[in-house]
């Protein structure tokens, strides 16, 4: 009789205390898990929209044009310049390096050729020998290139550096007329471009893995103050002020659309 | 009996259980505005801000090795609340910020962020200078480096300055007319590393003159302990700036390099003699020519004289003279 009772009073104090605790974990218990505040992250309304940005201008020194000034850098989400004491943060999408800012490059923290390094962003460029309208496919992380500076001029003209977003006609032959205003002419290749010789050069589409893994593609249209086509440019033409417009869309997406 | 004895039992634990809950219930309410993290997002994770809920205050310790002149930190708050301004990048070596958390109860809590850089120190600079011997560094001139325990390749976070006899200080400007204006480690001839960092141009309208080397990285600086003296020197180094004029008009010689002082001659070659030309004006960068009215058309390499210097030249461009 006592070991029975023995036996039944721990068991109903396990149960107690089961019950207890259930009861308790159950009633009492709240879950804590934190979240970012959503006010830190960029706006979403910026995604699947053309976006225009007109003009944008950095600093140039004509007399001194073998000398780079210093990274400019852009966010497409603001469409605003960035400070450059910000470089390694994530809070731009583009920098313009080199001579007359003119060599783009995406933000990337793991790089120690871009001006990005040490930071958290995961960025990089591409360029495509495609229209803006036909880049429907977002390449693979593993074509985006990490440095800075990396997409400027084209091998179409003189001072080539692979495939770039402009062409440099240095003596105006190219694409100009021989006149010394159409020397050091900035094409850009947004659009197709004839040449003088007949060869047709492609537009270029630069595509953008952007510090926080969103995708923009971007059609560089003009280099030169609200002048717009190539017949335009000129050598005394106000530059440079970039003109380009871009989509974005989020990350993990695959195709580039635009959507109502 | 035994039945009484569990309803008993069970009974008990009810009441346990309702106090339990009942005394959770009193405790007072946690605020509504805290802070719950603090990170600071870099390329090989994150570095944890410590808040401290006693003193409200959030401690931050920022290694050398990322090079940050500015930290962006990702801040989660309790839910609902928000910060009561934007959350904005944060230099480094800022001493002052605050954070005012608005809680959704409407309370407010402000924390307070510290910032430990941590840097290798001493901090050093090579001396240009030794007590036997001044170096001498022509005004103008492009091509100095600085060597230093850097431990960085960031020259973003570098400053060097020329410090004068009045302790005014003249920051020496990045030389990109040479390329890439770099932090490098180098290994120098006991074996040990350090980084040079160059190339950086004296600025062109100092005078000549002893001055103290003077050197910025982040929260760290040293100076030289022997002065470097400017001197002038022969100009070496033009703007290529090939013009067309005519006959009578002026043309401007422009210095990318060591300043222009005491001009007393610009000329032509003509035909293995020099022809003088009227000096027009001139300062430290350039000088402005005047070309004679019957000068024949032609294009001609001018070169000028400066002080005792022998002639300087852009050598391989010049001054066309039209028709």
């Amino acid at each position: 009789m006592n070991m029975k009772y023995t036996y039944f009073s721990s068991t109903s104090t396990l149960l107690a205390v089961f019950l207890m605790g259930t009861l308790v974990l159950t009633s009492c218990s709240k879950s804590d898990d934190p979240q970012p505040d959503p006010d830190l992250e960029p706006g979403t309304d910026v995604y699947y929209k053309l976006h225009r940005i007109e003009n944008f201008a950095v600093e140039t020194d004509d007399e001194n044009p073998t000398q780079a000034k210093s990274a400019v850098l852009f966010s497409l989400f603001t469409k605003e310049e960035v400070p450059s004491s910000h470089a390694k943060t994530t809070r731009w999408d583009i920098s313009f390096n080199g001579l007359y800012n003119s060599f783009l490059g995406g933000n990337n923290g793991s790089n120690s050729n871009n001006v990005a390094y040490g930071g958290a962003g995961k960025g990089g460029v591409v360029i495509l020998e495609k229209e803006f309208d036909d880049v429907k496919e977002i390449p693979a992380d593993g074509q985006f290139n990490a440095k800075s500076g990396i997409i400027g001029t084209d091998d179409a003209g003189a001072f080539g550096e692979g495939i770039g977003w402009y062409l440099y006609d240095f003596g105006g032959t190219i694409l100009g007329d021989g006149t010394e205003q159409k020397e050091h002419v900035a094409y850009a290749l947004g659009s197709p471009l004839t040449t003088n010789a007949g060869t047709v050069i492609p537009a270029r589409t630069i595509i953008v893995k952007t510090p926080k893994g969103d995708y923009a593609k971007i059609k560089m249209i003009s280099c030169y103050k609200d002048a717009f086509i190539p017949d335009a440019w000129f050598k005394d033409t106000p530059h440079m002020f970039f003109t380009f417009e871009y989509v974005i869309v989020p990350a993990g997406s695959t195709q580039f659309e635009i959507k109502p | 009996m035994q039945s009484l004895k569990h309803i008993f039992l069970l009974l008990v634990s009810g009441l346990i259980l309702a106090g339990g809950c009942t005394k959770t219930e009193d405790l007072p309410p946690l605020s509504q505005s805290r802070m719950l993290s603090f990170k600071v997002p870099t390329a090989d994770g994150d570095i944890i801000g410590a808040i401290d809920e006693s003193d409200k205050t959030i401690t931050v310790y920022v290694p050398f090795y990322h090079q940050f002149a500015v930290i962006d930190p990702e801040i989660i708050l309790s839910e609902g609340a928000k910060l009561e301004e934007e959350s904005l990048p944060v230099n480094v070596l800022e001493g002052d910020v605050q954070y005012t958390v608005i809680g959704n109860d409407g309370s407010r809590t402000t924390y307070s962020l510290t910032i430990h850089l941590q840097q290798i120190t001493p901090f050093t600079i090579s001396e240009p200078s030794t007590e036997e011997l001044i170096a001498k560094w022509e005004v103008g001139y492009g091509m100095v480096s600085i060597r230093a325990n850097f431990n960085t390749t960031d020259p973003s976070n570098i400053t060097v300055y020329l410090v004068d006899e009045t302790g005014a200080e003249h920051p020496l400007i990045p030389n990109t007319a040479l390329g890439h204006v770099g932090v490098e480690p180098v290994i120098i001839g006991d074996g040990q590393k350090t980084y040079s960092f160059g190339n950086l141009q004296i600025p062109q309208e100092l005078t000549p003159g002893l001055y103290h080397l003077k050197v910025n990285m982040l929260n760290l600086s040293a100076t030289s302990t022997y002065p470097v003296e400017l001197v002038w020197g022969k100009p070496s180094a033009f703007i290529y700036a090939p013009v067309t004029i005519k006959a009578g008009e002026t043309f401007t010689l422009e210095t990318g390099s060591i300043s222009l002082h005491d001009v007393r001659e610009v000329s032509f070659s003509v035909n293995g003699g020099k022809l003088p030309l009227e000096i027009v004006e001139w300062d430290y960068k350039k000088v402005i020519a005047r070309v004679p009215a019957d000068l024949a058309p032609g294009t001609y390499i001018p070169s000028i004289v400066c002080g005792d210097f022998e002639p300087a030249s852009p050598g391989w461009w010049g001054i066309t003279i039209a028709e």
